[in-house]
């Protein structure tokens, strides 16, 4: 049996990797939500009408790390004036940590990684969900790509039709490390204007 | 001044109290030298995108005073700092998770029987503080006397970008009483958020020695508005570099472990430690658990992240 002396001492060493391991944590989601501020601040610049709708982690932001993580920026064309929409402009941010059912990463490295997606869809009969948007990314949804998707900034163009032919989804990928988006500069220069710049208009 | 708050000791009202989050930090900077009160304001912008530009002279703070304003006006106001320095006025409104008090106007009955429109919109009511009651004349703070000949009103809030819509409004609220306000109005009203106190205290501590007052105080504002999460931005560079080498055979960081998929599981708390009951670190949903890590010589806060954990 170890003494009460040696005991404490390896509780203080596990106490350190707790504290390490919370801090590490809480960074982490600070940073995400700070992220998510700056794209909205981007976003805004180019259209104040692309408003944030809603974000997966609906818990404590601290310190709740999930598998993913997505924050859902949303302009539906027609709910102004009180209608239904029938087509909406969607930007998401998705962030995977760790594959999760359908979604998995692109890449094969350890860190994790973020996708942004601008989508316009259109003849919907209902507003798109957060998660219709994310399973984008799912394995079964890579035939709808024009081309393998790869990590670091190249572009690659998802469109998607309903059986009917009615109901459609146009859209752009842009994925990158984690690690790689440092400040806001980034997100507007790789990111925003590589995604939304050209071809935009406001409607 | 904030250890009570860094330890965990006050309340959740506390915690997200606005009025505590402005004492704490405007004491702080009523402490310290005014270049960097200064630095901080001089980030506000107002809707036509400039930015505030002031000298640099002595000041004071006047913490939520009451003041009673024409009839035309509204109902009285109680900004909640305003700095006085050289002669101008700097009305402070801060704002943390609530919007403002008030829009636009109400209709309350007046006798006989009539209705009058009364002005409710908070921004609104402060600038007709600053036009009618502080512009022009001399007040008097901790016996120290300000003729006051200019005054800009300041939002202070958490969102990342300026509120449009919420100051629009509130201009829009001064031109129905004075509709040649609106310009002066736009020129008036600033904002700003508290994150950019951030890069100030991050400028403190660098230049301060590390004994100082200045260091010490702002590393703890630091601290403070970091556990609200009033950070800017700065990226996961972190991430690259963080590891808590848990096991002599796996050094990864303990998000990256794709293949196990586990953050806070067993693996994590496996070897080298040795604990007299192996199981305490597992996951568990037996409350014998958390009482077990409770115990634990964690730094403060540390044993929070299980019960997060525990939800999914």
């Amino acid at each position: 049996m170890e003494s009460d002396l040696e005991h404490g001492k390896i509780m203080d060493q596990a106490g350190k990797n707790i504290d390490q391991a919370y801090k590490i944590v809480r960074k982490t989601y600070q940073e995400i939500n700070a992220m998510k501020d700056d794209f909205a601040e981007v976003l805004r610049e180019i259209d104040p009408s692309i408003e944030f709708s809603e974000e997966y982690s609906y818990g404590p932001k601290s310190l709740y790390l999930k598998d993913w993580h997505v924050f859902l920026f949303r302009r539906a064309v027609g709910e102004e004036e009180g209608e239904k929409p029938t087509e909406e402009f969607l930007v998401a941010l998705i962030i995977i940590f760790s594959p999760w059912a359908h979604i998995k990463k692109i890449s094969s490295t350890n860190g994790p990684e973020i996708w942004i997606c601008k989508i316009e869809t259109k003849n919907i009969k209902e507003k798109a969900t957060l998660w219709e948007v994310s399973l984008c990314l799912g394995i079964d949804e890579r035939k709808n790509f024009d081309k393998k998707l790869e990590i670091g900034g190249t572009i690659s163009n998802y469109h998607w039709k309903d059986d009917k032919g009615e109901e459609e989804w146009i859209g752009q990928f842009i994925g990158y490390p984690l690690t790689a988006i440092k400040d806001k500069a980034f997100i507007k220069k790789e990111i925003i204007d590589k995604l939304l710049i050209e071809n935009y208009q406001k409607k | 001044m904030f250890v009570a708050d860094l330890k965990e000791k006050l309340t959740l009202h506390e915690d997200v109290s606005e009025d505590f989050l402005t004492s704490s930090v405007f004491s702080t900077f009523d402490f310290l030298p005014n270049i960097w009160l200064k630095k901080f304001l001089q980030t506000s912008i107002n809707l036509n995108n400039n930015r505030l530009d002031f000298p640099l002279v002595e000041n004071k703070f006047l913490f939520w005073k009451q003041f009673s304003l024409p009839s035309d006006f509204g109902r009285g106001v109680e900004p909640d700092l305003i700095i006085f320095a050289g002669n101008t006025a700097f009305i402070i409104e801060a704002k943390f998770y609530s919007g403002k008090s008030g829009i636009g106007f109400i209709e309350e009955k007046v006798p006989p029987d009539q209705l009058k429109s009364q002005l409710i919109d908070q921004l609104a009511r402060e600038y007709f503080l600053g036009r009618y009651i502080l512009l022009d004349n001399e007040i008097c703070v901790e016996e120290k006397l300000f003729n006051i000949s200019n005054f800009f009103l300041i939002l202070i809030t958490k969102d990342s970008s300026i509120p449009t819509n919420e100051i629009q409004e509130s201009i829009d609220s001064i031109g129905k009483i004075e509709a040649t306000g609106i310009e002066m109005a736009t020129n008036k009203i600033y904002w700003t958020n508290w994150q950019k106190i951030i890069p100030v205290l991050e400028e403190i501590i660098e230049k301060s020695s590390e004994e100082s007052f200045e260091r010490k105080i702002s590393q703890q504002l630091f601290d403070f508005l970091d556990k609200r999460d009033l950070i800017p931005f700065t990226g996961f560079d972190f991430l690259n570099s963080c590891s808590l080498e848990l096991t002599t055979t796996t050094n990864e960081p303990i998000f990256y472990h794709t293949q196990k998929r586990t953050y806070w599981s067993e693996e994590l708390f496996k070897e080298p430690l040795h604990f007299k009951d192996p199981n305490i670190f597992y996951m568990s949903t037996i409350k014998q658990y958390w009482k077990d890590i409770a115990k634990l010589k964690c730094p403060e806060n540390s044993s929070k992240i299980f019960y997060q954990i525990i939800g999914r």
